[in-house]
Formats: C-alpha cells, structure tokens, sequence
C-alpha cells in the first residue's frame, strides 16, 4: 500500500514555478529517492510535504489522508518527519536539547522520549558522547547526524531526509547511508533527496529523477542506474 | 596595516572625534566631582597663605566677595586677601583652601572711603590647611544613588525583557511595549486605589498588592495579545519597516485611547504603608521600596530565565526563535509561540509598570513612554535578542543614570544634574549603536534570520 502520494503537484514562490506537476509514490518499508542537479525542486518538493509551502494544485495524500491543508507544526503528528537541508540543526541548543525539539509532538510521554533518546544514541554514539555540547560547536557530520536523530526522536514512519551527505567526508556519507540504511530496517520508509545519486541509488529501492520542475525518470534503483541519461548526467560517466 | 589605514574616512574620524569628545568631558566631569569639595561648617573659605599669621591678638581682616549657600554654583574665586562666606554643604569656590568656622571670626564693617557697603571679616585663628573641607558627595550619598539605581534598572530590565524577547521571535522592535507597560499599570491604579480608600491595602498589603500586579499583568498581557493578532500578525510577512510603523501608530492609539477614557491628567497611585519604611544605617539611609522593587525585580527575572531555559513552552520559544520553519516541523505550533512570547513580556511589563508606579507614586497616559525607550535602550546596550543582556544592560542603565548624571555634570558645575539623566542615557544609546551596534554581550540570535 502507497504510504506517501503525490499527484500532480504544483508549487510556486511568488511567480516562480518551482514545482510543475509532480507525481511519486512512497510505499510503506521503502527507500525512495529524489535525485537532480541544484535548483531542481528536490527541497521544494519536501518542503511542499512538510506543509511548510502550499501547493497552488494537486494531492499529498499520506496514510489515506491529504496533507493538503494541514499546518505545517500538524504533519509530524501524522508521522513525517524531516531532516532538512544544511543541517538545520538549533545552534544555539544543546545537542540534547535539539533532540528533546525532535521530541516535541510526543507532548510529556517522558519514557517514550528517553527510549527514543537512547535508540538514537545508538545509531550515531558519537552524539551521546557530546549531548550537552552546544549544536553550533558540533562538526558538520556531527550536526548532519544530529539533524537525523532529531527527526527520528517523533517516531516518524516517514523519514525525509534532504540532502544527509552535503559536505561530508566520503567515509562520512558512507558511515550516514549505512546508518540510513539501519533506520529503514527499523522499519521507517524513507524519503531520500540527494544530488550524489551513485550513493543514493546504491541504498534505495527506486528513484525520481527530477529536473527544473518535472519528473523525467522513474524506476527502481537498477533501472535508474543503468539508464544511459542517469550514467551521463548524475553518475558523471560518458 | 598600511590598507587598514587607508580605509578610514572622514566619516570615521568624526565618529570617533565625536566619541573622544564625550569620553573626554566625561573623565573632566568625573575628575571636577571627585574632586570637588564643600564646606563642612558655617564660616569662610579663604586661602591658607593669608590666615598663617592669624591669632587671638592679631586678627587678620579679609574682605568678603561673596556668599554661598547649599547648592549655589560658586561664581566667585578666592584671590589673595579675600573671603567667601560659606555655609555648611556648600560648595567651595576655586581658590580656596581652607574653611574658617564662624566661630574663629568676626564680621567688621570697615568704612573704607569709597567703597561704604564692603564688608570685611576678621579671623581670629590659623586654621590649617585642608581643614573643614570634605568632599560634596559622600560614600552614603553614593550608595544610596546605587540603591536607587538598582530599582530603576530592575524595571528597566523587565521591560527589556519584553523588547528583546519580542525581536528573538520577530526581528521586530516592539515600539508599543512602552504603552503596553502602561495599560496595565494604569488600570491597576484603579484597584490600587479602591484597596486603599477601603483600608485592605493596609489591613492586607500582600493580598491586595498581588491582585493589583495580576491586574496589571493580565491588562498588560491582553493588551499585547491583541496587538499581536490584529496589527502584527498580519504584517509578519511584509517589509519589516512596515510592522515597526503600525507599533508606532498603535502605541498613540493607545496613548489617546487611555486620555479620553480616563482622563489625560495624573492619577496618584496609593501610598503602600507597608512598603514605605526606611533602614537607618549611620548615615546612610535605605527606603525599603526600592530594596523591594529591586528584589522584586530579581525575582522576575530568575523566574523568566528558569521558564525559558527550563520548560517546554521556552525551548519552544527558543527554536523559533532561531528557526521558524524548522520548529514548525519539529510540531511547534510557531504562531502560538510568538502569542506566547508576547504575553510573557506584556506580564513583566504589567508587573515592572506597578513596581515603577510603587515608588513614583503616579500614572499617567504617557508614563510607558520613557521607560519604554529607557528599556529599548537597555536592551540595545546587552544586545537586543540576547536575554542576559536585557537583564544587564537594563541594571546597568538604571544604576548608570542615577549615579552618572552628578558623577559627570556635577563637578562642571551643571545646574541640578539629575535632570540630565534622559541626556546621559540616550547619549548612551547613540555611542553604543555607533560603536557596538550588537550591544555588550552581542546578538546571539542573528545566525538565522528567518
Ligand atoms: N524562497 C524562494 N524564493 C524564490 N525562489 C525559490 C525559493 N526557494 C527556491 N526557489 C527556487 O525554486 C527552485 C527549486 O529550488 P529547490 O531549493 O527546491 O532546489 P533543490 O533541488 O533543492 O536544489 P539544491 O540541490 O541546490 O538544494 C530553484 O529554481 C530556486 O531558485
Ligand atoms: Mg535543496
């Protein structure tokens, strides 16, 4: 069954048309991912779900229900949680504090906290060993990692993940996926926006090739990857 | 360095002349009133070279230029062979090094050709120099300056608070808080006054004071709720000069609305019996208000400190304030954030505004004004958006207005000084957005504007 559904999605920053008409679907257990080159509409797009930009046309449907006019502080409850673009992590917040904000639509559930605390700590040991570090002094990994946990502290069953490997060392982004790859088996879908498609398709079931708007590929991850477009454009062979 | 150089221009050689300048008259108004003396006795002030010889027997005879009394500004200069007579805490002309008591000298009328109304005086003794002199301000005077200070800069800090509190969330300087500050003061006046025509403010001060600050806290609160919702939330996303013109138009609509309700002359607030002790301390003397007012003040600010550092509600208010879209997904509701931010200032300005009326004694449609701009300036000094810097910078400006105006302009020899304290402050304003427009303790939360 389609977790997420997208149909036909239009979305605008003024008279800017960001988004053109865009269909995907996110089924429940799935590692889906969202490939294209900058300024292609992936965060757009994530944003669009997040409720955090309004589509001007179409459907977000999620669990049987649309999204459509949900406020954007009402998706988490719903269980979509993002980890957005630039490790938009609170700098001014510990790190333990940023997931307690991760924490946030669990209302006072203090065990249920403490326990998703601890899940985390075990997936990323190393935010544990600086949980009451300010964010803002944490190293960019750090922080990319922190942005993940944080999503992960509602529970979601839909993870978004925009862009987890921006800036990372490539044993960084290796160490990311592979955790990426732990949530899943946890039994969290995801969502994966990434400009670096050969990692991003070697851990995904399927994938969306968007560009300037519009969706041009769609396939499992082995169709995308052995597409001759892909190879060219995003893999970087000739 | 030879390129740093080149990069200074006109502009910043007057900015930094002008800084100078004031830093200057400054060091010379702290060094004229430290070092400034009175007389500590009725007598003359002469110079010491002129009565060395003087005895019982041989009386020397001076003649008397002037006369000062408590709080004259000596226009006169002590020449050789000349007197000022002085009473007892007056300043002393410059010239002079020695203070005669009145007892060591009596008056002779000479009739000199000439001159029939010179009056002349004759000391009967060598009084040694430096003697019956003493400095203007005493230790006590200056204590109780501080004391008084620390109340003043107590409200001024929980009115910044709200100044600050306001721009973590919105970027956006509430210029209607000063007005905020009165609505609740204003209408607590009421029931101040009612509890005291009735006689419970005395039979029970604490009860009836703490209805009178939930009144105005709640006053206060709703008033600025309102303000959130009809003239800025509207304009959350137009240019920010927008929003800063409607506070501007809004807090004379609230000025005019409160004069025609209520009358635009002053309304007296209640004398509190309880409150209006004092603690005698050899000479110094401690009015148990503005201890109150301070501690009072502390409290406050340890409870917000605690409320925004502590719960849930304040991390929320926090996150938004560094991130407005990120909170949201975090399931802040962000609007209901920025209500709440609102409201918890508007509380400590309702709360501040009785703590000011408690020793000032009054209220009227324009009382938020000045101590609106006051705790604006407070909060620019500590950093505006920074809430430690709010509580400081509004200490700071408290204590510094009412020791800085006789520290500064009493030695130059300024006319009743303590009015100069609006000068002194917004002085302060204008150096500090000069030269360190983040404030003291710096803006903490510009890294994300949203
Ligand atoms: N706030 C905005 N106002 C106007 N246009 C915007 C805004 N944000 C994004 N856009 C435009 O929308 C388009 C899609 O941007 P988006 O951020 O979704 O790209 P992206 O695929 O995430 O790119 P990147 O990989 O660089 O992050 C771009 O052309 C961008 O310039
Ligand atoms: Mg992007």
């Amino acid at each position: 069954m389609a977790l997420l559904e997208i149909e036909n999605l239009h979305t605008y920053y003024g008279h800017v048309h960001a988004l053109k008409g865009i269909s995907l679907t996110v089924n429940e257990g799935e590692i889906v991912t969202l490939i294209g080159a900058n300024g292609a509409g992936k965060t757009t797009t994530l944003r669009t779900i997040s409720g955090l930009l309004r589509p001007r046309e179409g459907r977000i449907v999620f669990q049987g229900e649309e999204l459509n006019n949900v406020p954007a502080h009402e998706i988490v409850y719903r269980g979509i949680s993002q980890a957005p673009e630039g490790r938009a992590v609170f700098t001014t917040l510990t790190t333990n504090e940023n997931l307690s904000m991760g924490a946030y639509s669990l209302g006072g559930d203090k065990e249920a906290i403490e326990e998703n605390r601890r899940r985390v700590f075990k997936l990323f040991p190393r935010l544990e060993e600086r949980k009451n570090q300010i964010a803002g002094t944490l190293s960019g990994g750090e922080q990319q990692m922190l942005a993940i946990g944080r999503a992960l502290m509602a529970r979601p069953k839909l993870l978004m993940l925009d862009e987890p490997s921006l800036g990372l060392a490539p044993m960084l982004v290796k160490a990311i996926f592979q955790t990426i790859r732990e949530i899943n088996e946890q039994g969290v879908t995801i969502l994966l926006v990434e400009q670096n498609a050969r990692a991003a398709l070697k851990l995904a079931d399927k994938g969306y090739v968007l560009e300037t708007g519009n969706i041009v590929l769609e396939g499992t991850a082995e169709e995308l990857m052995g597409d001759e477009r892909v190879r060219k454009a995003y893999l970087g062979e000739r | 360095m030879r390129q740093r150089l080149a990069r200074i221009t006109i502009v910043d050689l007057v900015v930094w002349g002008i800084g100078l300048a004031i830093l200057a008259v400054a060091v010379w108004g702290v060094i004229a009133t430290v070092t400034a003396r009175a007389a500590a006795v009725d007598g003359y002030a002469v110079r010491q070279a002129d009565i060395a010889q003087a005895s019982q027997e041989k009386p020397v005879r001076l003649a008397v230029v002037g006369a000062l009394k408590l709080g004259d500004m000596p226009d006169v200069r002590v020449k050789k062979g000349v007197a000022v007579r002085v009473a007892a805490g007056a300043r002393l002309p410059r010239g002079a090094n020695v203070v005669v008591p009145l007892e060591d000298t009596d008056k002779a009328s000479s009739a000199r050709r000439g001159s029939s109304s010179s009056e002349e005086v004759l000391i009967y003794r060598a009084v040694p120099r430096g003697e019956n002199m003493g400095p203007i301000y005493g230790k006590e005077d200056w204590i109780s300056f501080f004391i008084f200070g620390l109340a003043q800069g107590g409200v001024y800090a929980l009115i910044a608070l709200g100044y600050t509190m306001v721009y973590g969330v919105l970027f956006m300087i509430n210029f209607t808080h000063g007005e905020v500050f009165m609505s609740g003061t204003y209408i607590a006046s009421y029931v101040a006054n009612a509890f005291a025509r009735s006689g419970f403010m005395d039979e029970q001060p604490i009860i009836a004071l703490l209805i009178v600050f939930a009144v105005a806290m709640t006053v206060s609160t709703c008033v600025a709720v309102v303000l959130e919702r009809v003239a800025y939330r509207p304009l959350r996303k137009a240019p920010r000069l927008v929003p800063l013109i409607t506070a501007i138009g809004a807090s004379f609509f609230l000025q005019y609305a409160f004069a025609r309700l209520f009358g635009s002359g002053m309304k007296r607030y209640p004398d509190v019996k309880a409150l209006s002790g004092s603690w005698q301390i050899g000479e110094l003397k401690i009015l148990h208000i503005h201890v109150i007012v301070f501690v009072a003040a502390v409290l406050m600010m340890i409870g917000l400190y605690w409320f925004v550092q502590r719960t849930k509600t304040g991390k929320a208010i926090r996150a938004v304030a560094e991130d407005k879209d990120v909170a949201a997904l975090m399931g802040i509701d962000v609007d209901r954030a920025i209500v709440t931010t609102f409201a918890v200032g508007a509380a400590l300005a309702g709360a501040a505004g009785v703590l000011f009326a408690l020793y000032n004694k009054q209220v009227t449609h324009t009382m938020g004004f000045m101590p609106g701009i006051k705790a604006f300036t407070a909060a620019v000094l500590g950093g505006i958006g920074n809430i430690p810097g709010a509580m400081f910078g509004g200490l700071f400006l408290g204590i510094f207005e009412t020791i800085g105006p006789t520290l500064f302009f009493d030695g130059l020899g300024v006319p009743s000084p303590s009015q100069l304290k609006d000068v002194i402050a917004f002085t302060m304003l204008v150096v500090i957005l000069i030269f360190r427009p983040t404030g003291i303790m710096g803006e903490v939360l510009t890294e994300k504007k949203a």
